[in-house]
């Protein structure tokens, strides 16, 4: 699905990924977990194409492909979604048309014909079932004036209408409330299968109770310095980052 | 070399004007403002950037290459009217080349409270009415061509309503310019809706060709009596070459509404000034500009709401997309005098630069002298927000798409004023298309 390899990237001058690899099958769920400021976030954006970072080293291949070669869009017309730590208020732009012109543009670079007016509204109505969104925020502009757990809600609606390879979630569970959590969980479970893989990147243990993952990596500094079963998370919850972090200043 | 070349201009008005007067529609006291209006244009003359009310819109240049003050109704008969008509659009349609209305492709309205004509007609027909209203709501503003077009018109629409009169139709007024060569003339629309009497007016500008060079000084004095409603569109959609300059000037009697909505994508330079003077208590107004410039396109809205009375209202905004080398100006004035106790008057103008060339200057103005009011402004320049151009595109838009989509969102809201949803849906046409 994904490869990466000895990725290097920062702003600036300042390098945050210090070579990272992770190697990601179809059908797989990893967690990266780590302390605030170990480039989590960074590595989301840098995979999504964020143009606020350089890639300065390493190599990502998606699906075949070499994934930094490519525009934000292409990438997510390849099959890669990045859910939002924070997604972004759009107003003015409905939350559905948004959505068609996306789907229709994706298809268009795939060579498919555009979709059925019918099927769309099918489709938004399911998708919207899944993480029990309202149909009247469904209507109003990309994210304006929604609560956090809504916005959380509509980056996995939004996932689940352009049915991508493989999701990224930048700390989905951050600002959530149990019953919103267990929402968007569930939302992301009905969403996994053989096929699609998540990496799922999170500050916390307790998101990771819903969506169990097939691996968990503990990243530091920029470099995934642990990689281990789901049980390392419980680990982790337990002992707390500082446990990491000394073994790591051992080593060095 | 401007200024001389611009005083031989004013002096060659003012000895076509000795000429014209006599033929000019009115009877003897309209002469009579004819007369003050062009003392006062040749007092002013053509407003250079030392007059704060034109210091990002230098006029000589516009008429330093002379102007062509000659009748430019000769090639009338080559116009294709049915080209300028939106066919979806229900209305009366009526047609005007160089302010001259053209009855044989204007639609008739079978209403006998509603009397739409020229204005050489209303002068005889309704010449009470006429001598009583011409001229009168521009007479103190002090602007050149506003002054000019007073002493000068003698092309335009009268539109008046009476005895509760609701126009079951928008009236639509399409203006078409054939000028060439600086062509340079006035065109005046006075419009009366007496007591509780509603229409809605929209009104557009087009050059006949996409090159044909003229200077359209155009006004629409507009009374809008006790509890009247009146809206008011304005789409100013002029070939490249289109130098526009309007004064849109109402004045509300008490309870009274008057909407306006001015979009403004074509043209090479172009001036707006949009007055309302709220001469009566209860008055709401609501003041709505959009405008899409690109290339070395200029353009300068110029508001006034002068609060005279207590208890009104009025709210404006004004959005620009400017990209290339295109500049723009927003100056929002309001007044809110001693006695306009109550008032709320609020003004937001944000525009958006595509291009590190464009450039856009904003001046909120406000002076209150009344002490219970509440009174709000607030301006914003900036680029497309990259964060959301990123969020847009990681979900598979094209950054062209992307970009236009935001840009559009942008526009929108002032779009969304226009009530009239057939012309909306024409408006967001256009301004799709603007946006390519």
């Amino acid at each position: 699905m994904i490869s990466i390899n000895n990725l290097k990237a920062g702003i600036g001058d300042k390098e945050i990924l210090k070579g990272f690899n992770l190697n990601v099958k179809p059908g797989e769920v990893h967690a990266i977990m780590g302390p605030n400021g170990s480039g989590k976030s960074t590595l989301a954006n840098v995979l999504a194409g964020k143009e606020d970072y350089t890639v300065t080293d390493g190599s990502v291949t998606f699906n075949g492909k070499d994934l930094l070669d490519m525009s934000p869009e292409d990438r997510a017309r390849e099959g890669l979604f990045l859910a939002f730590q924070y997604p972004v208020e759009i107003p003015g732009v409905s939350n559905i048309n948004f959505l068609k012109t996306c789907l229709s543009e994706i298809r268009a670079y795939k060579g498919l014909p555009p979709i059925e007016a019918k099927d769309f509204l099918k489709m938004v109505k399911e998708k919207q079932a899944l993480v029990e969104l309202q149909g009247s925020l469904a209507n109003r502009s990309v994210n304006e004036g929604f609560s956090g757990g809504e916005k959380k809600r509509n980056e996995i609606f939004q996932m689940a209408m352009l049915e991508p390879s493989l999701a990224i979630l930048d700390e989905t569970d951050s600002g959530l409330d149990i019953d919103a959590l267990r929402i968007v969980a569930n939302g992301v479970n009905k969403l996994r299968d053989k096929n699609r893989s998540f990496v799922v990147i999170t500050h916390y243990q307790r998101l990771l109770d819903y969506i169990v993952p097939d691996f968990v990596h503990v990243m530091y500094n920029g470099q995934i310095v642990k990689s281990g079963p789901k049980e390392l998370a419980l680990e982790l919850e337990e002992k707390g980052y500082d446990w990491i972090k000394k073994e790591e200043e051992q080593v060095i | 070399m401007n200024t001389i070349s611009t005083i031989n201009n004013v002096q060659l008005i003012s000895e076509v004007f000795t000429e014209r007067l006599s033929q000019l529609p009115g009877g003897n006291n309209v002469q009579e403002i004819r007369r003050k209006a062009i003392e006062q244009f040749t007092k002013l003359g053509f407003p250079l950037r030392s007059n704060e009310e034109y210091k990002y819109s230098d006029t000589s240049k516009l008429f330093k290459e002379g102007i062509n003050l000659a009748h430019a109704d000769d090639d009338i008969s080559k116009v294709d009217f049915n080209k300028y008509k939106q066919k979806n659009i229900d209305a009366y349609h009526i047609f005007l080349a160089n302010g001259e209305l053209i009855s044989t492709e204007s639609d008739k309205i079978e209403n006998n409270k509603v009397e739409v004509c020229d204005l050489k007609t209303a002068a005889e027909k309704y010449d009470k009415i006429f001598n009583q209203y011409y001229g009168s709501s521009v007479a103190k503003f002090n602007d050149a061509f506003a002054q000019l077009n007073i002493a000068l018109a003698s092309k335009g629409l009268f539109v008046y309503l009476k005895d509760r009169a609701k126009l079951d139709k928008p009236l639509f007024i399409h203006n078409i310019s054939t000028g060439t060569d600086n062509h340079f003339f006035q065109t005046h629309h006075l419009i009366i809706a007496e007591t509780l009497c509603s229409i809605d007016i929209i009104e557009d500008f087009y050059s006949q060709t996409n090159s044909n060079q003229y200077i359209l000084n155009s006004l629409a004095e507009i009374f809008v009596k006790e509890q009247g409603i009146v809206n008011y569109y304005k789409l100013q959609n002029e070939n490249e070459n289109a130098i526009h300059i309007n004064t849109t000037h109402a004045v509300q009697d008490k309870q009274s509404l008057f909407d306006t909505n001015t979009v403004s994508l074509g043209g090479k330079w172009g001036r707006n000034n949009l007055n309302i003077l709220m001469n009566g208590i209860n008055c709401e107004s609501h003041l709505n500009g959009l405008f899409v410039l690109k290339g070395q396109q200029h353009l300068d809205n110029h508001t006034l709401v002068d609060h005279q009375n207590p208890h009104c209202e009025s709210n404006q905004l004004y959005k620009g997309i400017l990209s290339d080398k295109s500049s723009g100006v927003f100056n929002g004035k309001i007044y809110v005098r001693k006695d306009a106790q109550k008032t709320n008057a609020y003004q937001s103008s944000k525009s958006m630069l595509l291009s590190d060339d464009a450039s856009m200057n904003t001046k909120p103005q406000l002076e209150i002298y009344a002490d219970d009011v509440k009174c709000s402004h607030g301006s914003s320049t900036g680029q497309i927000d990259t964060n959301a151009l990123f969020y847009l595109r990681a979900r598979g838009l094209s950054e062209d798409s992307a970009r236009k989509l935001l840009m559009y969102a942008f526009a929108l809201d002032v779009i969304n004023t226009v009530k009239i949803e057939p012309y909306r849906h024409y408006l967001e046409e256009l301004i799709e298309n603007s946006l390519n």
